[in-house]
């Protein structure tokens, strides 16, 4: 079991918009890359359960050791392209940990590599999510992902 | 566990924990936090980072960084 985290917070701008508190709540999770030499440090990703793959800033993938496999351009719900963040298709090799000592197997899986590091790093279903039971429970603060046997 | 992640693991919590405080002031900003501290923030990662090293003389390998998100920032083209 590897623990999840919930991130909650009040958005002003939004609350002032439509006159009243407006709380977002996002899922994250802790995440670390192989990299030639070793292991990056630990991030925390927002688990996106809308997101098919992964999307990484450049500079947590510039030392990565990526697999480049293609170029694309990333849109978001606006699919306009002056709204695109160029980027690269490409595998990277990562895991998934907790606080408590507890770590996933080491997943390869296919990323989005913005060129950009204006943007959040994004856990999304590609070999990952798809790889685990995800159970969470944002009334009792409990979220976690289990390793399918 | 060593005490380096420890220590990343701590830093990540408190910047959880206060995401609204810092979202006051670094919105859609990276921020690179040390022992439950901000020292440096900004929109781009790499100069957010070569900063934290700098003023901490820690490697920016070492240091924990965190995207200080506001809900504008993935729905900003729908929200006019």
């Amino acid at each position: 079991m590897i623990r999840l985290f919930f991130e909650s917070f009040k958005d002003r701008e939004i609350g002032e918009r439509i006159g009243e508190d407006y709380e977002i709540i996002r899922l994250t999770a802790h995440i670390r890359f192989r990299t030639p030499t070793g292991w990056s440090k630990i991030y925390d990703a927002i688990v996106d359960t809308g997101a098919h793959a992964p999307v990484i800033p450049f500079n947590i993938w510039k030392d990565l050791g990526v697999n480049v496999m293609a170029n694309y351009e990333i849109k978001g719900l606006n699919p306009g392209r002056e709204c695109a963040i160029p980027s690269i298709i490409g595998k990277v090799v990562c895991v998934l940990l907790d606080d408590r000592g507890n770590q996933s197997k080491e997943i390869e899986t296919i990323s989005f590599l913005a060129y950009s590091n204006k943007i959040p790093l994004i856990i999304g279903f590609k070999n990952l999510l798809s790889s685990f039971r995800v159970c969470f429970d944002y009334a009792k603060k409990d979220a976690y992902l289990m390793e399918e046997k | 566990m060593n005490e380096e992640q420890r220590k990343n693991f701590e830093d990540l919590e408190w910047k959880r924990k206060h995401h609204s405080e810092l979202l006051e002031k670094y919105p859609d900003m990276w921020v690179a936090i040390v022992d439950k501290t901000i020292v440096s923030a900004g929109e781009d990662l790499e100069k957010v980072e070569r900063e934290a090293e700098k003023k901490t003389g820690i490697s920016r390998k070492k240091i924990p960084v965190s995207f200080v998100e506001s809900g504008a920032h993935i729905y900003d083209q729908v929200i006019l």
